[in-house]
């Protein structure tokens, strides 16, 4: 009853005709940023602080979220349309989205993208409302082993991404956890892999890996073909360009995973988005009746991570708003505005701003709805952008690929890496190894290695501390039984062939 | 034998063991738990071991017809890649003295006439429009800071 009442108060606040345009606006601009690979949401959000002061802190505070969760919808559209993730955490909805629209089924995959973002962000919005408190006492009680083996967890993802070969799936693993130890080591300061050059001090950035290896190596291949690929087939009408019953029939689980995982990792801080959808996706992978079909265009492969990656908001938002930690860049942007607004983001905000708290809830729901309205009928007018010939969208991916990475540190030494990374992704496709493993590996390889160390220490060099806890074990044994599904794949399929060679 | 895979091998056997050299020179451990060279020890023990599996591996493939057909070497296409990448490069380097608008204008005007074999004028036309689009919108709208030349753009 008392959270009916709150949430009234919260729609008293969220539907005011200011706090509805300026939701608008958020959402919109966020779907912009997100679209436009490297011009992340944390970079935007302090761009627009400034202008935000004027408002009321709630109206401040509806526009932030709005550019924050929108731009999780925007960051599918050009993983679909270019294999370009506008988002770190639309890096997985490359691998079958742009697959999908290789088939000419650009409408579909932007399409499930658009309709699981509103369902998982609905169900994240619903979490945070109503387990937000206890969820965050939760995550609380998770110490350096349990986040290990969220990571470890997190790790053993490689082996559903790995295609074709897991040997080449582990090695590119191995290489992106040899890019993520470049750098200083947090626990002694000491330079690892820096060749002399300082820039590498802070480590390697991950958008401009991510860039590097999917959008320059995908134009680099391309270029290869020059007459194979000049125009994409996009298919007419809004009809075709939306997702058939069969294929929101196909999602039906991929909706609840997405929400689920989605939240749940969101919850988790320093989990992210990013973790969020690789889970989600090699979740979907895992229970999948036909595993071969991804990383091929399954459009369950569209809508897991995509899912995660709005459900996720939902779940980065509880121990901000409740306990006041960031769990994410554009949390702690949050978390800087609602501090130079004079709130004290903590267990008292519901209590003493409860405006605010349940102002954002509610707008929230209208933003995803707004969301949602954008992003479905704009569908066809994305799909156009596939009728844009070769010659004019790989210098445009090019151009937006240096000018995003250069906005995000001002260095011409990012662009270079940029290259590098382009030439390493070109390279990589060409002897069939895959780019996930790598991508995966580089962004869970310093939290892996640095809770590991904490553990240890903790537990005075103890390994037996990953075992004593029982959360810890419980994802250890998950990760250990994920592992075991291919190798029980593998003895199943040679057992058939046997078989038959016997018959 | 897969010749690619036996080449990226042998090429990760070599970059695990400089790993591991590297990994040598830091302290592997401390009292409780490992250092900083711990990690990037292990990954290149692995790399090498993994390596050394494929290549090995890679010794026992036999090619189809249809795959050693796919596979013969196209040197157009290596030029055309190899180009386009040195001509990104070029674009790097200029971006710093003449400015990030200008030098993408020049490689694109190499990419669309020289790479995808266009007329000259759809080049510089195509160069143009998209330097024009990003001015207006990185630098004016958003307000972002590119490289700029002595023209201030």
């Amino acid at each position: 009853m008392e959270t009916l009442q709150n949430i009234l108060l919260g729609f008293a606040v969220a539907l005011t005709p200011v706090n509805l345009f300026w939701c608008f606006v958020g959402v919109f601009l966020g779907t912009i940023v997100g679209i436009l690979p490297g011009l992340g949401t944390p970079a935007t959000i302090a761009i627009l602080l400034p202008l935000s002061f004027q408002m009321n802190p709630a109206t401040g505070l509806i526009m932030m979220a709005g550019i924050y969760y929108g731009s999780k919808y925007g960051g599918s559209t050009t993983s679909i349309l270019m294999n370009l993730p506008g988002e770190t955490a639309s890096v997985v909805t490359c691998l079958d989205g742009y697959q999908m629209a290789r088939q000419g089924r650009a409408g579909p995959a932007l399409g499930i993208a658009a309709i699981s973002s509103f369902v998982a962000g609905t169900v994240g919005i619903l979490g945070l409302m109503l387990v937000a408190p206890p969820l965050a006492r939760f995550a609380l009680r998770f110490g350096p082993p349990e986040y290990f083996s969220l990571m470890a967890l997190g790790l053993t993802m490689v082996i559903f991404l790995a295609g074709k070969s897991m040997i080449k799936g582990l090695l590119a693993a191995l290489i992106g956890l040899w890019l993520a130890s470049i750098g200083t080591d947090t626990f002694t300061a000491e330079p690892r892999f820096i060749f002399g050059r300082l820039e590498l001090l802070d480590g390697v950035d991950f958008i401009v890996a991510t860039i590097g290896i999917f959008a320059i190596g995908e134009v680099l291949v391309n270029l290869e073909e020059k007459t194979k690929i000049d125009l994409f087939k996009v298919p007419k009408g809004l009809r075709n360009l939306l997702p058939t019953l069969q294929d929101l029939k196909d999602c039906r689980f991929a909706f609840l995973n997405g929400s689920v995982v989605g939240f749940l990792i969101g919850v988790m801080p320093g989990a992210g988005a990013t973790i969020a959808s690789f889970l989600s996706y090699g979740l979907e992978k895992a229970v999948s009746k036909n595993p071969d079909k991804f990383g091929t265009g399954a459009i369950e492969g569209v809508a897991a991570p995509e899912g995660a990656n709005n459900s996720e908001t939902g779940g980065a938002l509880v121990p901000l708003l409740t306990l006041g930690i960031p769990g994410s860049n554009s949390t702690a942007m949050l978390l800087a505005a609602l501090t130079l607004w004079g709130m004290k983001p903590g267990p008292l905000l519901i209590q003493e701003h409860p405006e605010i708290f349940w102002g954002l809830v509610a707008s929230m729901y209208v933003g995803n709805i707004m969301l949602l309205i954008l992003n479905l009928p704009m569908v066809p007018l994305f799909a156009k952008i596939l009728r844009v010939p070769n010659y004019f969208l790989y210098p445009v991916i090019l151009g937006i690929s240096v000018v995003g990475v250069y906005a995000v540190n001002s260095s011409m030494f990012d662009i270079w890496m940029l290259a590098l990374f382009g030439i390493l992704g070109y390279v990589m496709r060409k002897l069939d190894f895959p780019a996930a493993p790598l991508v995966l590996a580089l962004v869970l390889g310093i939290r892996a290695e640095e809770t590991f160390r904490q553990s240890l220490i903790m537990s005075q060099g103890d390994l037996s501390v990953f075992l004593t806890r029982p959360l810890s074990v419980i994802m250890l044994l998950t990760a250990a039984v994920l592992l075991a599904i291919p190798i029980f794949r593998w003895t199943q399929a040679w057992r058939k062939q046997t078989a038959s060679e016997e018959n | 034998m897969k010749r690619s895979d036996l080449l990226s091998g042998l090429f990760l056997i070599g970059f695990g063991l400089f790993i591991i050299r590297e990994a040598s020179a830091m302290k592997y451990s401390y009292v409780h738990g490992p250092g900083p060279g711990f990690l990037p020890f292990w990954i290149g023990v692995l790399l090498v071991a993994l390596a050394l599996i494929l290549a090995t591996m890679s010794a026992f493939y036999f090619y189809s017809e249809k795959e050693r057909k796919a596979n013969r070497a196209d040197w157009w296409k290596a030029i055309r890649v190899a180009g386009t990448w040195v001509a990104f490069l070029f674009m790097i380097a200029l971006a710093d003295k003449i400015g990030f608008i200008l030098s993408f204008v020049i490689f694109t005007v190499f990419l669309v006439s020289a790479v995808d074999r266009r007329s000259l004028s759809t080049g510089i036309t195509v160069a143009l429009a998209i330097a024009f689009g990003f001015y207006l919108i990185f630098v004016y709208a958003f307000g972002l800071r590119l490289p700029v030349g002595p023209w201030g753009f």
